[in-house]
């Protein structure tokens, strides 16, 4: 299962022209699971599958809202049709410094989830995009859950996961690391 | 401020402000309910810009001449939207 691996590595599908299309890969290369943004929609809507046939239905991650600042994302686990969670994302801060909050499926925050430091920030929205970008994501207390490191490609968004704490429902880090790659992604 | 939110169960319960257009499990069956969504303002904003536009361009195309053309069509394309947004 997708969730309960510790690295993977999420792949921006190339040659794609409307919304856009992720493979998960395990650490051998196989692929885990895929995942499509659907294109026309106003409010963001991703969906994740088993595989490219689309044919079963891990998650589903859709904003509350068509447009907004601190925009927030509810995860739902489509196979038990329940909600997992949710990430919202932290409008002024990430204006110089992505920052996320991520939350349990009462809202309640569980975690953060952070750009690496806010001088490679602001070197990255100022003078280049090329730097690849690195979030940690970490609990209340300071302990680090998982690290998503964007791969240097000026072509093909990789983005790899690794998670170093189960702490946090699996799920949840997988569809933040999902919705980072579409949200964050499309600035590249 | 709470909205109430219905389940297929027929469990009623109370949403907050910030759970509006989201999903919420149901404290009844535990499963995931869509909570309606409330008037967003950047859509509201986005009719009202739309509305204003088309009643300058068609103001501008027809030379100041024909505002009853552009308002016309600006309402035309306002009342357009509103349906767009209650679809959705």
């Amino acid at each position: 299962m997708a969730f309960d691996l510790r690295e993977y590595t999420i792949r921006r599908k190339v040659l794609k022209i409307f919304g856009a299309s992720f493979h998960v890969y395990d650490a051998s290369g196989q692929v885990v699971a895929f995942s499509s943004q659907k294109a026309f929609k106003l409010r963001e809507d991703i969906r994740v599958f088993t595989d490219d046939t689309r044919s079963t239905e891990l998650m589903n991650v859709r904003a509350r809202q068509i447009v907004d600042f601190s925009a927030a994302y509810d995860m739902v686990d489509s196979t038990e049709n329940t909600k997992i969670g949710a990430a919202r994302r932290k409008g002024w801060s990430s204006m110089i410094r992505d920052s996320w909050e991520v939350l349990d499926a009462n809202d309640q925050p569980i975690a953060s989830l952070q750009e690496d430091s806010t001088a490679m920030a602001l070197l990255r929205r100022f003078l280049v995009n090329l730097i690849p970008q690195t979030f940690h994501m970490r609990d209340p207390d300071g302990r680090e859950l998982a690290v998503m490191r964007v791969h240097f490609n000026p072509f093909i968004y990789r983005m790899t996961v690794s998670v170093s704490d189960t702490s946090v429902d699996p799920r949840v880090v997988f569809g933040a690391a999902v919705l980072l790659a579409a949200i964050e992604g499309r600035q590249q | 401020m709470s909205e109430p939110a219905y389940c297929d169960c027929g469990k009623m319960f109370e949403t907050t402000r910030a759970q509006a257009g989201g999903i919420v499990n149901c404290p009844g069956c535990g499963q995931a309910v869509d909570i309606p969504g409330l008037t967003d303002p950047a859509w509201r904003a986005m009719q009202f810009g739309a509305l204003v536009a088309v009643f300058a361009v068609t103001a501008l195309v027809t030379g100041y001449s024909d505002v009853p053309t552009g308002a016309a069509c600006g309402l035309a394309v306002g009342v357009l939207m509103w349906l767009m947004s209650r679809a959705l």
